[in-house]
């Protein structure tokens, strides 16, 4: 699981993650998440390099996207493939959290 | 049309989440399942064994879970089985579709999860394990395995004790489906009073059999070729004994119906059974008798240890034993840790005046500090005869048990002691600290002190050393307390130790310094701190009271 951050815009960045959101992904990425998340106003999660999400995973960009709020931030996700947007809707995130399918709509979404 | 069963099995525990998945996988490449299939199914499967290993009592830990998958042509169906307490997983509502961030449920999404990306999802308790059964129907048609690796679990079952002179013809018939297990972690296979349902050959690796508990004490191995759980599946018991499976075990598993109806109808396979029962009987009966065996030592060990401590007591003087004298009071108490134990202390007359007394600690506790405490007591007796009216009496009787103890000392053992001579008409003591604990004194009426100088060497280890005699001079009314580290350093459970300090405030608040009751006010004192913790060394105290005339 790889976490990787860039700045597409000031004040708004960009979460770049690769690998499975599975419990073993997931507690990998976690910490490194969380603080890429709590050091932004804004925040982009790319989920573009993510070929597969569960609960777990699920469960931290909650938890992301209720720190940005709280914070009077926004987090967005994009890039989810088709079946991983099924479970974002299946879940109800998506009712919550702004899904998009590109960066510019991302951007845009701020 | 055919089905094809595969079979996951280890312990209950977090590996079992990438096991899972690891296994998942390579069914679907096995099988060719569609992306998409895979996905709903290794994100179901992550849900439930998620569940199993994150909610599950740890009195479950590394008990066996299994996960079956059966796959037909359009269809796969995985049945979860768990040992964990009753659990439904299906009872619990699905979570509450929400409008904002904050009122977002956490819990239960894992579930959802299953209920919709599955096509049908079952639970069962039976035979006190949790059955949580999903049903995929795929998107795209199966495609059978090379069965290869059928075959070689096959090939391995040939060689199976039971089925010795059995032709192979049946014995594939007997078995299909293969229903094989591969064990990814030490799991416990069984364990006494489970229902059991099937029999195992071992095909790989190796099991144990323990009787008492799993891991520890005597066991029966079970290894390849031979099978477990047959005794508890023909006598439809429940399961007598622990049975632990090594990781990297592979198994054939035989339903008991199968097993009973099928499998023991074959002409031959009663008959192998019986000779691997009567073979494993004969093993457990020695094993039997060993443990009898054991047993009875034991018990021969404690009578002798007992014998051995009566002796120990009978060396050291009894109370009528030490001398009888106006001018002395004197009590003396071992109380060993074990049966025997290494201190010891003696008192004896030298001349009509002259009185010799000392305390001695041997290292370690237990029987080797007994022996060389019967050993150093018998020399200093030996030796006590030699020089009585020498002013160092003490400090030559010290160096002679040294040299001697020094002679045959292979096992590197030694003693610390006090020692001295105390002219009952002068009340002047010489003595000699060969590396114990300095004794208290209170002369006359002043309070207990240490007396700490000079310090010699301790006994046993360096031979041809000198050593070095002390003295005091005693008022009337004087006492002297020697006694063991056992004392000082006897622990609470906290292992806090009692200390110097305590021991002298304790000796201080004697209101009349009787020897009997200082050494009662030391014993007592030493109860009531280390309460209920064990006694973790042998104490020993010796009080010498010059009582006033």
């Amino acid at each position: 699981m790889k976490v990787s951050v860039d700045q597409p815009k000031a004040d708004i960045s960009r979460i770049i993650l690769e690998g499975r959101l599975d419990v073993a992904g997931t507690q990998a990425a976690e910490a490194e998440f969380n603080a890429a998340v709590a050091s932004s106003q804004h925040v982009v999660v790319d989920l573009s390099g993510v070929p597969f999400i569960t609960s777990v995973g699920i469960r931290m960009l909650v938890a992301g996207a209720q720190n940005r709020s709280k914070a009077g931030g926004k987090m967005v996700l994009m890039g989810a493939d088709e079946l991983t947007l099924r479970i974002l809707k299946t879940t109800g995130l998506d009712q919550i959290v702004h899904v998009c399918a590109s960066l510019d709509q991302a951007l845009a979404s701020f | 049309m055919t089905t094809y069963q595969r079979l996951l099995a280890g312990p209950l525990g977090p590996e079992l989440i990438y096991e899972t998945s690891k296994w998942l996988n390579a069914i679907a490449e096995e099988f060719s399942f569609s992306p998409e299939d895979l996905y709903r199914i290794d994100l179901c499967g992550e849900e439930i064994v998620s569940n199993i290993a994150n909610y599950s009592d740890p009195e479950f830990a590394n008990q066996l879970v299994e996960v079956r998958a059966v796959i037909e042509t359009q269809r796969a169906t995985l049945t979860f089985i768990d040992p964990a307490a009753p659990f439904d997983p299906f009872s619990r509502p699905p979570p509450v579709q929400v409008t904002t961030l904050e009122e977002f449920a956490i819990g239960g999404q894992g579930v959802h999860l299953v209920r919709e990306f599955s096509d049908a999802y079952r639970y069962e308790r039976r035979n006190s394990r949790n059955r949580t059964e999903l049903v995929f129907e795929l998107s795209q048609a199966t495609v059978a395995p090379s069965a290869s690796d059928d075959q070689s679990a096959l090939v391995q079952a040939y060689g199976a004790q039971i089925f010795q002179g059995v032709p192979r013809g049946e014995i594939d018939e007997l078995l299909e489906p293969l229903v094989v297990q591969e064990i990814f972690g030490e799991t416990v296979l069984l364990k006494p009073g489970d229902p059991n349902e099937a029999v195992r050959l071992v095909l790989r690796g190796r099991c144990h059999v323990y009787l008492d508990k799993p891991g520890i004490g005597d066991r029966i191995e079970v290894g390849v070729g031979a099978c477990v759980g047959e005794m508890s599946v023909i006598d439809d018991r429940p399961v007598s004994a622990y049975v632990l499976a090594d990781p990297g075990v592979r198994l054939m598993v035989i339903d008991a119906e199968t097993f009973l109806n099928q499998v023991m109808a074959v002409p031959g396979v009663a008959r192998n059974l019986m000779s691997a029962l009567s073979e494993r009987m004969r093993r457990s009966d020695e094993l039997t008798i060993k443990r009898v065996r054991k047993a009875l030592q034991m018990e021969q060990v404690e009578r002798e240890l007992k014998y051995a401590r009566s002796i120990q007591e009978g060396l050291l003087p009894r109370e009528s034993q030490i001398p009888r004298d106006s001018r002395l009071d004197s009590v003396g108490r071992m109380v060993p840790a074990r049966d025997v134990g290494g201190d010891f202390y003696d008192i004896f007359f030298l001349d009509e005046n002259h009185i010799f007394f000392v305390i001695a600690d041997v290292c370690g506790k237990g029987l080797p500090a007994a022996l060389f405490m019967v050993r150093a007591i018998s020399v200093l007796r030996a030796q006590s005869g030699f020089g009585r009216q020498s002013l160092d009496y003490s400090a030559r009787l010290i160096e002679r048990l040294n040299q001697q103890l020094c002679d045959y000392n292979d096992a590197q053992q030694f003693l610390t002691a006090f020692c001295g001579v105390l002219d009952l008409e002068m009340r002047k003591v010489s003595y000699v600290n060969a590396g114990h604990n300095p004794p208290a004194v209170a002369n006359g009426r002043a309070a207990f002190q240490f007396l700490a100088e000079p310090i010699n060497p301790i006994v046993g280890m360096v031979d041809g050393l000198a050593y070095r005699a002390g003295t005091i001079d005693l008022q009337p009314g004087s006492a002297l307390l020697l006694y063991t580290d056992g004392v000082t350093e006897a622990e609470d459970k906290d292992v806090n130790m009692l200390g110097d300090d305590r021991l002298l405030a304790r000796l201080n608040k004697v209101p009349a310094r009787t020897a009997r009751d200082l050494v009662d006010a030391v014993f007592a004192d030493v109860r009531d701190f280390v309460a209920e913790a064990p006694q973790s060394d042998d104490i020993t105290v010796l009080a010498i009271v010059c009582p006033e005339r």
